[in-house]
């Protein structure tokens, strides 16, 4: 014959008082209350699952019906006390308030409330999950309390006293469970364990005990499942296996990688956990959990173990927390609760993760202390730069690759970077100017005779404009002339884009200039900050020249210069792309000291 | 008028009125009253028989009037309780037709000499323009039973907690007032909790009221804040997932929070403009107890750093609701890094 099998918690259910975890003062009460014979009419039990409400119910039932009891105790062995452990005394009935809730079955306990216990000395009504009761069966419940019959003792039992309307708790005497401590709730595993002759790595309680958060039940539960999983031994491992949760040792290592850059290992890394069919959202959880744990475990500096909520001390996980620097896990944060955020949306879970783990071995640790997760990256070597860049436009084109499949089956979304890319090219940068060895020959041969000649002329030459005309030109500022070319700025680059378009504007110069000077002048138009460069420009030009270098441009210079021209537009072109990716506030410029 | 005392000094007297007017809602002085009434006016033997409760939202007048005038069953006297009297009131729901009205006002000016009927009115007011409510009035013992003033309640509480030959530690004393938030029958009830827990011993310690005296959100919030700023990083978490458990919308948590670090910003502002705890209080129109913490709390702390505590609790706030970041990793973070930087800058 097979018995049948009984779960953890449930035989091993406290059924005295002083078994009850962590819950002294509550049962020391509640055994006052019996052998003082001075019962309430109504307790209201309250507090987190596995914590011992429905246990010290029924240990109550039993106590204060037992003929033998002792110091509020009870035996345990008389027929009444273990009619009330199987469930089957007539007196004690208990009702699980969330499939009973209506008024109907509350009435119904008002009728028969009025009647005499039968065999016990009180009838006990344990009513679990009372929080579930409508409203009117909460009413009706409250006209028993308010004249509640002789021998009757109600017992409320619930996790939500919120819930609770006032006037029932405040006819109640009201009981708050605590939290059981992890300590609590390792020793009571500890003691199962000798008991059954299991045996045990410590670790995996402590394991346990964090995942159950304070529930001895989920706790028994767990450490249950553990052992018919592990055959009969409680490990570790049985244990992230059985809560789904990732390895300390490869998390650990994860985190290592990542700060000291190593993408293509950490990608690896990663692609392992998942290959081993670890779940993307359970990953960035954990990881999380870990960098909240070494911070903790920073800032702390006596033992923290207890409010781990992931990790525990071994000496690789001392050994991080002594490596990782404040700001990196706080920026770590910052990038993990992101992607955590983009991971509900997606259904492609792996490239966020494979993403965000490039992000993540960008973080660089030598920025001053920012406390916002969200911190500056800053530029290290150029090459590795690039190389990244090119990573990232492949990742950026598989993910709009993928986000177009990802349309059909979910709601359109825009492209971010896309977005920022468009609207950083139409807004060129000032420091490039097209024509600056133009302005170069202008500046080297221009002279005060000119300037002020030109600025005479200026008023004239604007009033003699068409109006059309007239409201450009006069945005222009005339800033610099040699004897045949001049220098305008104007405020925008679009006027300066219409200024050289626009063909009467050129024609009436012509004319305008041809009648007063006779010659023939060329206008350069640039734009305020261009000019502000040009300038700047120049003058280190000059300082070079000064040393030395021949005055003229030979034509190897000119080259020599332009070809200087080139590169900074590249470098520009690069830190447009970086800022389309990493958005502008997150791009910080520095200049290569090296070169 | 008779204070409430003097009533029922009188009822124990067996000096008893036939109508009883029973305003307000203070639990237990309405127990106190039902206790010495029963006491007084019915045998225990008879009270099966001559006791009887009428509930105004299911009965009627009419059954009222009935009971009132027929003659108790063997005993001398009968009681009746007469619940939910919302006529009395200005609210709506309880009509009395003009005929019933006129029966009623008959027997107010007349009860019958064996009956003893009570009117319990836990409303915050009556409507006095009412005929019935006029009557009534007129022909009656009001009892007023109202709820006293929180400092009121204090001070009948002390006096009761003497008379049952208890003492509390003055820590406990303040914890157990901040608990009970003024409530005098609250106050009763845990006290008779305690009672149950300690009936030997007559100090209540702080240990007692903390762990017997259920705690309020507002007050667990209070403790949260305390933590924090005493930056205890380990218990400030451990709390605050322990709320969590409880059910506690982590919303309202950082909602409470953010109203608590203000309070602290507004009393360092004032302080800083010397103003004394007195002067705060008033100003605030806070109890001068919680100032007293308050400026305990926030002397370590830089005005700055103060609103920069508070401006990120408003960020939390903000990611919790936008769903940047889950309740708990949001909140986790801000402890953390405000403990860091308040002490970096303090070190």
């Amino acid at each position: 014959m097979m018995s049948s099998y009984q779960a953890l918690y449930r035989v091993w259910r406290p059924q005295r008082f002083d078994d009850v975890a962590g819950q002294q003062m509550i049962t020391q009460t509640l055994k006052n209350a019996i052998a003082n014979h001075n019962p309430a009419h109504a307790y209201l039990l309250t507090g987190p699952r596995g914590t011992g409400k429905t246990s010290v119910a029924k240990i109550f039932a039993k106590a204060i019906n037992c003929p033998h009891s002792v110091d509020g105790e009870p035996c345990n062995e008389c027929e009444i006390c273990q009619e009330i452990t199987s469930g089957s005394l007539g007196d004690v009935i208990e009702i699980d308030a969330a499939s009973n809730n209506g008024v109907e079955e509350i009435r119904e306990i008002r009728e028969k409330a009025n009647y005499a216990p039968t065999r016990a000395e009180y009838k006990v009504y344990i009513i679990d999950e009372v929080h579930m009761l409508s409203m009117g069966a909460f009413n009706a419940l409250l006209k028993t309390l308010e004249e509640p019959p002789e021998k009757v003792i109600f017992i409320l039992a619930t996790t939500d006293p919120h819930k609770i309307p006032a006037t029932i708790i405040s006819r109640t005497q009201r009981f708050d469970f605590r939290r059981i401590s992890q300590e609590t709730i390792i020793q009571r595993m500890v003691l199962i364990l000798n008991e059954e002759n299991i045996t045990f790595e410590k670790e995996a309680l402590q394991l346990i005990a964090q995942t159950a958060e304070g529930g001895l039940r989920d706790a028994l539960s767990i450490l249950d499942q553990v052992i018919s999983y592990a055959n009969g031994s409680v490990t570790q491992v049985a244990v992230r296996d059985i809560t789904g949760s990732i390895t300390q040792e490869l998390l650990i290592e994860y985190l290592q990688l990542l700060y000291h850059h190593d993408t293509s290992e950490a990608l690896q890394a990663l692609n392992q956990l998942l290959a081993e069919g670890k779940e993307a959202y359970r990953f960035i959880e954990d990881a999380l959990m870990l960098c909240r744990d070494i911070l903790l475990a920073k800032a702390v500096k006596s033992d923290v173990a207890v409010t781990f909520k992931y990790a525990h001390h071994t000496p690789a996980f001392d050994a991080i927390v002594q490596q990782l620097p404040t700001n990196f896990l706080y920026q770590a944060v910052g990038v993990l609760s992101q992607t955590q955020k983009n991971l509900k949306q997606t259904t492609h879970k792996e490239i966020y993760l494979e993403v965000a783990t490039i992000q993540l071995c960008e973080i660089s640790d030598k920025n001053s202390a920012t406390a916002t997760p969200a911190g500056d990256y800053e530029v290290v070597d150029t090459a590795a730069y690039e190389e990244i860049v090119h990573q990232l436009q492949d990742m950026q084109k598989q993910l709009e690759q993928l986000q177009a499949i990802d349309k059909v089956a979910s709601e359109p979304k825009i492209v971010e970077p896309k977005q920022t890319l468009i609207s950083k090219n139409n807004q060129e940068d000032a420091s490039v100017v097209p024509n600056q060895s133009e302005v170069f020959a202008v500046l080297d041969e221009a002279t005060h005779q000119d300037r002020a000649f030109l600025f005479d002329l200026w008023p004239d030459f604007i009033s003699q404009l068409e109006v059309g005309q007239s409201a450009i030109m006069n945005n222009g500022t005339p800033v610099a002339a040699s004897p045949n070319t001049w220098v305008i700025t104007f405020e925008y680059k679009i006027l300066v884009e219409r200024f050289e378009t626009d063909e009467l504007i050129s024609k009436s110069l012509q004319q305008f200039l041809e009648t007063i000077h006779q010659s023939q002048i060329k206008i350069i138009a640039l734009t305020n900050e261009q000019w502000k460069n040009v300038r700047e420009n120049y003058i280190l030009e000059r300082k070079k020249l000064k040393q030395g270098i021949p005055v003229d441009f030979s034509e190897e210079e000119k080259k020599e210069y332009e070809q200087r021209i080139q590169e900074e537009e590249k470098t520009k072109e690069i830190i447009n792309q970086a800022v389309a990716f990493f958005g502008e506030d997150t791009v910080k410029i520095m200049e290569d000291d090296n070169k | 008028m008779k204070d409430f005392q003097q009533i029922l000094q009188e009822i124990n007297n067996k000096k008893v009125a036939p109508l009883y007017l029973v305003q307000g809602s203070e639990a237990y002085f309405i127990r106190q009253f039902e206790k010495a009434i029963i006491k007084n006016c019915l045998a225990p033997e008879d009270i099966a028989m001559n006791f009887v409760q009428i509930d105004l939202t299911e009965q009627t007048l009419d059954d009222f009037l009935f009971e009132a005038t027929s003659y108790p069953f063997l005993g001398e006297r009968k009681v009746i309780f007469v619940r939910e009297p919302r006529f009395l009131t200005g609210q709506k729901g309880q009509v009395i037709d003009q005929m019933l009205q006129e029966k009623f006002i008959d027997y107010l000016k007349d009860p019958a000499s064996f009956t003893v009927a009570i009117f319990f009115a836990p409303y915050e007011k009556l409507d006095r323009r009412k005929k019935l409510t006029k009557q009534l009035l007129k022909m009656c013992q009001l009892v007023d039973v109202t709820s006293p003033k929180p400092h009121e309640a204090e001070k009948y509480f002390a006096q009761y907690l003497e008379n049952s030959g208890y003492r509390m530690e003055d820590k406990a004393w303040h914890l157990f007032m901040q608990l009970t938030a003024g409530n005098l029958s609250k106050m009763i009830h845990e006290l008779n909790k305690i009672s149950v827990y300690q009936a030997q011993t007559e100090v209540i310690t702080l240990e007692t009221v903390e762990q017997l005296v259920p705690k309020n959100l507002e007050y667990n919030v209070f403790e949260l804040n305390r933590l924090v700023m005493a930056g205890d990083i380990q218990n400030a978490l451990q709390f605050y997932q322990e709320l969590l458990m409880k059910k506690e919308d982590p919303i309202k948590i950082i909602a409470l929070l953010i109203s608590e670090f203000r309070l602290l910003l507004q009393v360092k502002i004032l302080q800083e403009q010397h103003s004394g705890q007195r002067q705060i209080s008033d100003q605030l129109g806070i109890h001068w107890y919680r100032i007293k913490l308050a400026l305990e709390k926030c002397s370590h702390f830089s005005l700055e750093q103060l609103a920069d505590a508070l401006e990120s609790l408003i960020d939390v706030d903000y990611q919790i609701k936008t769903g940047q970041m889950d309740a708990t990793t949001s909140f986790d973070f801000f402890v953390l890094s405000f403990c860091e930087r308040t002490q970096m800058i303090s070190n």
